[in-house]
């Protein structure tokens, strides 16, 4: 209990330090996609700002159904802390806040349920999802089911969109623990969305890295990174979560931790560390941040790209833009890797978009509570993939690949989603069947 | 929470509800919290929001508030550095985000018509699109709206060579305070029939009329631009250079001057490298064909070196140019790295006075004991002098008023003005008799009352006066 107040006092702190720092010169404005979408200041960054000061100097608890709701506006793509001039920091108290009125007891029951479902184990959780799969349209009308992942999808199926389907046997179910044998040993930490929906995408991942020959640890009860219930302002949860991860991953003989999200490699090596730095595994999660790798940064480092095919083959595949996951471009400053690993395939041209830095419009669960303002953000997005006149649109983030499909869905576009790993993997493959040709 | 509802009985809400639809008007505190400040970083909780749509809403909102004495505050991005936008008596604050449409740009009579609401930066890269030119680029113009910057005149880096928002204003549509909607000016460049009440709105901070549309003036876009970046052992020589580019036959699109605090400032967020010696950096920037480009950026270049400078960029391209702009507009807010409140003057002195300027407005700082930093458009003589400080220390507050009143009696004294773009809204009231004559400040007084005889628009600003509202 002493502790959590404890706790507590040092976010007001935290929050405070923030909230002095913002002159309320308005620049979020001009980057914040909520804002574009919504046009009314309390979308901004600096109307949070304000409110949360207004309230915090009236001397009241952050609570109240506006309150969340403006909370709520917010996609945590990290624009305002990337573009403010004084380094105020508003994505961080969107978060600070969040969780101080969640541990104040002001989650909106919905978060709740959605922040319970995704920490349970992944055997307790599986079932669940299997059950989904089955009554996916009917259960999800009925009950926003509880997880991250599944309540993105509920939002897709009250639009009558597009929804991916979840399909038993799940990745890491079919996948062993172990892969491969090398003098380097890395793990796989493959998160939610490519767990139960984009298989594929993981064992793109892992053919490439086979193909490295690396030996891969697939940790089998890996579960949650905990990036949504940290952007619902469940700390205690992700604080649970985190440790988790720490188990699991934290392994000396490891000499890196392969993320082929970006959200998760945020949150593995950025936000884990934060949550639990006053917590006794704290040294471990630093130690397991400072060997998480975001792929496209490991491809590069490991010179991928010398094993890639060298001359153009018959089959061209057209062109392919990038889309710049927040988490990634905003939250780490990798915008350069993933492109130059595009530009060394040599069965697609590169294409860039006119305006990169833009958002798809996912932001964790922003979606299921705002669907307009999404739709108006993805929109953005759209217009300017059709422009680019590309064949498919790559990104490394598995909640923008979310993002991303279901955008092109609902615009009819022929544009293809697809994940970095799957086009690398691609590309080996062609030349491993061109040398098996030539060999013959 | 807030005031208890003074102006705004049940009745009146109702009456506003019809006049602008039920999602229009806001009462929530919490959505009136957040159009209760601006770049001046003050709150003042106003007691409604409004968002009308078009003109005859603002029309008849404004009818019904002279009818029970409201104020009435109208509200762009509220990034005024004045206190313009703040609802310091309360009352209404009308927000102008959803009048925000571009309505025609004709590029045969090179005029384009918005509404105020439209965000400066959005209208420039839409018209650079059809090769057209808009050239006032005040720092804000990223997210600062067009009615705002026709309000308060603002200025910007470009004025050097293209003049400031009053030069690109050819009409207006004003809902007057009694609710009369008036056009003024028109379509043409030229244009003498009556008095001039274009420019008399333009500049008057949202005191005389709510603006409701505007015709701009476009011209060609400048075939090419280049970006000559600086670095200079005192601001002597910086301030000296100024004046010897222009005795080239040169003259820059902008030219803005940096000192060595501000420059430490941007160097936080921004990548920018600069030798140790550094006291000052001059950004300059010159356009139009490309060959004469290259000449001119030659030419400073030229300048520059024979006074010692220390070091000196030239963009190669659109994107490197783009990066040193934007270096240029993160001074400003960043400024706060050094102290968290600032007292924020834009004096402007004769050109030529600018290195005596210069070196008073440092001695002031000296004096007080206070950081006194500047930077801007050098090339104007319009300087941004800040004076920082923390509120939580209420001597070092005492001191920046004094030194920041030192800042604006030098600039009275050295034959300049208090403010060249940002305005004098609450923040420069008591200071206004320094400048403006008795007979003069009387007839503005006059014209206040003429078409404002109830005194509901934006009360509280420019004139000096105990501002009766009660920060938040
Ligand atoms: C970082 C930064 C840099 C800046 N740099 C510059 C600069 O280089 N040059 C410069 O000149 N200014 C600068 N400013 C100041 C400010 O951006 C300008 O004054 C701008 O014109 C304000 O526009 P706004 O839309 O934010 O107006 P607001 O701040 O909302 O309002 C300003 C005034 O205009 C009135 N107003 C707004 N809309 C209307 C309307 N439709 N009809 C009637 N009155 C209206 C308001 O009542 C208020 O008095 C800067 C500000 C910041 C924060
Ligand atoms: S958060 Fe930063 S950019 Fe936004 S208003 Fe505050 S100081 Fe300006
Ligand atoms: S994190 Fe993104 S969505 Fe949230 S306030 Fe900042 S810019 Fe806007």
């Amino acid at each position: 209990m002493k502790q959590d107040s404890l706790e507590m006092e040092r976010s007001l702190e935290k929050l405070k330090e923030i909230l002095h720092r913002c002159v309320k010169c308005g620049r979020c404005r001009a980057v914040c996609p909520v804002f574009t979408a919504l046009g009314s200041e309390p979308a901004a960054a600096r109307g949070k700002l304000a409110l949360l000061e207004a309230w915090l100097r009236a001397g009241r608890r952050l609570r109240g159904r506006r309150l969340q709701e403006v909370l709520s506006l917010c996609l945590l793509c990290g624009r305002c802390t990337a573009n403010c001039p004084n380094g105020a920091g508003a994505k961080e108290a969107v978060e600070l806040a969040r969780s101080i009125m969640a541990a104040q007891g002001g989650l909106a029951w919905t978060k709740t349920l959605l922040s319970c479902f995704s920490s349970l184990h992944r055997e307790a959780r599986d079932p669940w999802l299997k059950a989904a799969g089955f009554f996916q349209r009917l259960v999800m009308r009925e009950l926003p089911m509880e997880r991250g992942l599944v309540l993105r999808l509920s939002a897709t199926e009250l639009g009558e969109l597009w929804a991916p389907k979840i399909k038993p046997p799940f990745f890491l179910e079919r996948h062993a623990q172990k892969l491969g044998k090398g003098p380097i040993r890395v793990a796989l930490f493959a998160g939610c969305t490519i767990h139960y929906l984009a298989p594929e995408v993981g064992q793109a991942t892992l053919g490439v890295l086979d193909r490295m020959g690396f030996e891969v640890l697939i940790p089998g009860g890996q579960g949650c990174c905990g990036l949504m219930a940290m952007g619902m302002g469940d700390k205690p949860r992700a604080a649970r979560l985190a440790r988790k991860v720490v188990e699991d991953f934290a392994m000396e003989e490891i000499e890196a931790v392969v993320v082929p999200c970006a959200s998760c490699a945020f949150q593995l090596s950025r936000g884990i560390p934060q949550i639990l730095n006053d917590d006794p595994m704290g040294p471990r999660a630093r130690l397991l941040a400072a060997k998480v790798k975001e792929l496209s940064v490991f491809l590069l480092e490991q010179q991928a790209l010398s094993l890639l095919p060298k001359n153009q083959g018959a089959s061209h595949r057209g062109t392919v833009a990038y889309h710049d996951p927040c988490h990634l471009a905003l939250g780490m400053g990798i915008r350069e890797e993933p492109r130059k690993i595009l530009k060394g395939l040599r069965s697609r041209s590169f294409r860039e978009l006119d305006s990169p830095d833009e958002c798809c419009g996912m932001g964790g669960t922003f979606r299921v509570f705002h669907p307009d303002a999404a739709a108006s953000i993805s929109w953005r997005r759209l217009q300017s993939l059709r422009k680019a006149k590309v064949n498919e649109v790559v990104t490394g983030c598995m909640g923008c690949w979310m993002g991303l499909k279901e955008m092109l869905h609902r615009g009819s576009e022929e544009i293809r989603v697809r994940h970095l790993g799957e086009l690398v993997w691609e590309e080996l493959e062609k030349e491993k069947r061109a040398g098996t040709q030539q060999g013959g | 929470m807030g005031k208890e509802d003074r102006f705004l009985d049940g009745k009146t809400c109702k009456e506003l509800k019809r006049i602008l639809g039920p999602h229009q008007l806001k009462l929530d505190w919490e959505t009136r919290v957040c159009y209760g400040y601006d770049a001046t970083n003050q709150l003042f909780v106003p007691h409604a929001v409004c968002f009308p749509e078009d003109t005859s809403q603002v029309s008849r909102i404004l009818e019904l508030a002279s009818a029970k004495r409201i104020p009435v505050v109208p509200r762009g991005a509220g990034s005024g550095f004045t206190g313009g936008a703040l609802p310091v008596q309360g009352g209404l604050v009308l927000s102008t985000e959803r009048m925000n449409r571009i309505l025609s740009i004709s590029q045969e009579d090179l005029v384009a018509v918005v509404q105020p609401g439209v965000v400066t930066g959005v209208f420039q890269k839409v018209v650079s699109g059809m090769g057209l030119f808009y050239p006032p680029d005040p720092a804000s113009q990223d997210f600062s709206t067009l009615g705002g910057n026709v309000a308060e005149c603002a200025g910007g880096m470009r004025a050097l060579k293209y003049g400031v928002t009053r030069d690109y204003v050819l009409g207006l549509e004003v809902v007057l305070p009694t609710g009369s909607i008036v056009r003024t000016g028109g379509r043409t460049v030229k244009n003498v029939v009556g008095y001039d009440l274009t420019r008399l709105m333009v500049g008057s901070e949202g005191t005389l009329g709510i603006i409701t549309e505007i015709t701009l003036k476009l011209i060609p876009l400048p075939e090419a631009r280049r970006t000559v970046l600086v670095f200079f052992p005192s601001i002597k020589t910086a301030s000296l250079a100024v004046t010897k580019i222009f005795s080239q036959g040169v003259l820059p699109s902008a030219m803005e001057l940096v000192d060595r605090a501000c420059l430490d400032c941007v160097a936080q967020s921004k990548p920018v490298r600069f030798p140790a010696e550094t006291a000052a950096m001059l950004l300059v920037e010159v356009d139009g064909s490309r060959l004469s480009v290259e000449e001119q950026a030659a030419k400073v270049a030229h300048v520059c070196h024979g006074l010692g400078s220390l070091e000196l960029q030239v963009s190669q391209d659109e994107a490197q140019a783009e990066s040193l702009w934007s270096m240029r507009k993160a001074i400003s807010p960043a400024l706060a790295r050094i102290r968290p409140h600032r007292l924020n003057e834009d004096v402007v002195v004769p050109r030529s006075l600018l290195p005596e300027a210069m070196e008073r407005f440092s001695k002031i700082g000296e004096q007080w004991g206070v950081p006194v930093t500047a930077f801007g458009h050098a090339g104007d003589g319009n300087i941004h002098v800040n004076v920082l400080y923390d509120r939580s220390d209420p001597q070092e507050a005492q001191r920046a008023e004094k030194a920041a009143e030192a800042v604006m009696r030098a600039t009275v004294e050295l034959g300049g003005s208090l403010s060249g773009e940002h305005g004098i809204g609450t923040t420069k009231a008591r200071f206004l008799s320094l400048e403006i004559h008795p007979q003069a400040l009387e007839l503005m007084c006059a014209i206040k009352t003429l078409l404002d005889p109830k005194g509901i628009l934006n009360p509280g600003k420019i004139f000096p006066q105990r501002g009766k509202g009660a920060p938040a």
